[in-house]
């Protein structure tokens, strides 16, 4: 798969496990909130041309993550997605 | 009346009446201020909906900058959208970063922000579990970082206002807000700095931290200049560190400011 579906499909797997958390969870509504403004920009069919912002937003995202108390079975996989994304993002 | 005395008085006159004009002139660029000074909450107020204007003077009477606050409003193409932006803020100083309030933003750098963060996750083969490593995304945010024990006794400090078992913490007490967000870039947008969390590591313990300089942060999305400068010593505790044990140990302390 290409960095950039790749980047695309693990943000929106994020998104997803975020949406399912702050059904729970109404403290992390805000984290959800922060990472809605930046899916247009994840999810673009350009997004490996602009890798270098991207990488900034998810080390932004996943400063932000460490506010916030995740119910334990989405904690490592929220985790686990960011740096995923990170790492596809440094390769790109 | 002699003529010294005579033009003597005509001097003054015309200094008089000088003076009365500039006077006037003050009068007048007073009020224009005055009535300028209200005039922009005043349409804010007919275009956002009844209350902006209550809610503007109260974020001024708290500390924010009424010149920069109208600079904002009046340069923003979406007002509607820095009035929900301000509303949900984090804080004042988040609340500062959407006004572009520089000047009061303890700990910022008025030069171009450039990353200098590690490339490259790390493991430590002495600790041979994975799940003590350094994430790529974290090591991003040291220039350098060891994976070290922390002895019994040692004390580490967490400012937050969210999770007080997160995983940022640091060996040194911080003195100001300047410490947080300049020195261990901490974006506004992330923390409101609320709360001041200790945690003492136990009796015949050892705590596995990586620990290292900061790494520079930019200020906000977008913004090259200013930048959050780093450079304090940090510490990152890895997820499996951070157990219930840990979490019961965490004790809320008064801030240091």
């Amino acid at each position: 798969m290409v960095n950039s579906e790749k980047i695309k499909n693990h943000y929106l797997a994020l998104l997803q496990v975020v949406e399912a958390e702050a059904t729970t969870n109404m403290a992390s509504h805000d984290f959800l909130t922060y990472l809605n403004k930046y899916k247009d920009q994840f999810t673009s069919a350009n997004n490996t041309m602009h890798s270098a912002e991207l990488k900034e937003s998810i080390r932004g995202v996943n400063r932000f993550a460490d506010q916030f108390v995740f119910s334990a079975p989405h904690d490592s996989k929220i985790r686990m997605l960011i740096n995923t994304l990170y790492e596809t993002l440094s390769q790109s | 009346m002699t003529r010294f005395t005579k033009t003597f008085l005509l001097i003054l006159l015309i200094f008089s009446s000088q003076l009365i004009v500039n006077c006037s002139s003050d009068d007048d660029l007073i009020n224009e201020e005055i009535e300028n000074s209200t005039s922009w909450m005043d349409d804010l107020e007919r275009s956002l909906g009844s209350g902006t204007k209550a809610k503007l003077n109260s974020w001024i009477d708290k500390g924010l900058d009424k010149g920069k606050l109208k600079e904002a409003f009046s340069k923003a193409k979406d007002k509607a959208g820095l009035m929900t932006d301000l509303e949900n803020a984090q804080s004042i100083y988040h609340q500062r970063v959407y006004i572009e309030d520089w000047d009061n933003i303890p700990g910022i750098a008025k030069s171009d922000y450039s990353p200098n963060g590690l490339t490259s996750g790390m493991t430590h083969p002495a600790w041979k579990n994975s799940e003590l490593d350094l994430p790529a995304v974290e090591a991003a945010n040291f220039v350098d970082a060891v994976a070290t024990e922390l002895p019994a006794g040692t004390k580490i400090y967490r400012i937050t206002g969210g999770n007080p078992a997160g995983g940022y913490w640091t060996k040194a007490k911080p003195s100001s807000i300047g410490d947080v967000i300049g020195g261990t870039a901490v974006q506004p947008a992330w923390n409101n700095f609320s709360k001041f969390y200790t945690y003492e590591v136990p009796q015949a313990q050892k705590l596995k931290v990586w620990q290292g300089t900061t790494a520079r942060q930019p200020i906000a999305a977008g913004v090259i200049n200013p930048h959050l400068p780093g450079g304090e010593i940090q510490l990152f505790l890895p997820l499996a560190v951070r157990d219930e044990t840990f979490k019961k140990l965490v004790q809320e302390i008064p801030l240091p400011w």
